[in-house]
């Protein structure tokens, strides 16, 4: 299992490469410009259905967008260290 | 001994990320901590014998070769990136001793490691 961590924008080719990466049991943490990828269902298309996403949610909101438009899991700071200390492996 | 993965994807020219990468993976050496590298997308041009960054006063990338003979340092690159940026066998620098994968066995690959660094 790792954690990959994805903080480009998803017009950025890297974070479609980062994506795919997942394997199943893998979380992704979305995070700076990566968060967009929140408010587009794509994203479940592009991953494995057993890969467990999430969003910093001070990055969502922080460009106005409002938490009741992600798709998936926001986890502020506290959430997202418990999950880097939780996980060993780190794809970032 | 922990494997780190340093996989890069920006253009060897107009930027240092190459050299910063291969700069990093070095000094993973007197960490006691294997290095390997990865080039992704443009990142992949750097393999040529005719790519040189110093032409428009950029770093050279032939400054990291003595250290990559030295270390033995492992260089991937993806099969897919060679075939998409036209590169041939002929035209791959031997300095590089570079190891192609499929990128259908990349998730896997960077699974392997223990920590991944992309820059």
């Amino acid at each position: 299992m790792a954690l990959i961590i994805i903080k480009k924008s998803p017009k950025d080719k890297i974070s479609e490469f980062l994506l795919k990466l997942a394997l199943p049991d893998d979380k992704v943490m979305l995070i700076q410009d990566g968060v967009i990828f929140a408010i587009d269902n794509k994203i479940k298309d592009i991953v494995n259905k057993d890969v467990r996403l999430f969003a910093l949610k001070e990055d969502f909101t922080a460009r106005g967008l409002n938490e009741n438009e992600s798709m998936i899991p926001l986890l502020d700071y506290e959430g997202w260290a418990e999950l880097i200390e939780t996980e060993d492996k780190i794809i970032s | 001994m922990k494997k780190v993965l340093f996989a890069v994807y920006n253009s060897p020219v107009g930027s240092i990320w190459i050299n910063e990468a291969l700069r990093s993976a070095f000094g993973m050496y007197g960490e006691e901590i294997k290095p390997s590298v990865l080039f992704i997308n443009d990142a992949s041009l750097a393999v040529k014998k005719q790519c040189k960054p110093e032409l428009i006063g950029c770093l050279p990338l032939s400054i990291t070769f003595k250290y990559l003979e030295k270390y033995g340092t492992d260089v991937y690159a993806i099969k897919e990136d060679i075939k998409k940026y036209k590169i041939n066998d002929e035209d791959v620098d031997p300095h590089w001793n570079l190891k192609i994968i499929d990128e259908i066995n990349v998730p896997d690959f960077v699974h392997d490691f223990d920590k991944v660094i992309f820059f």
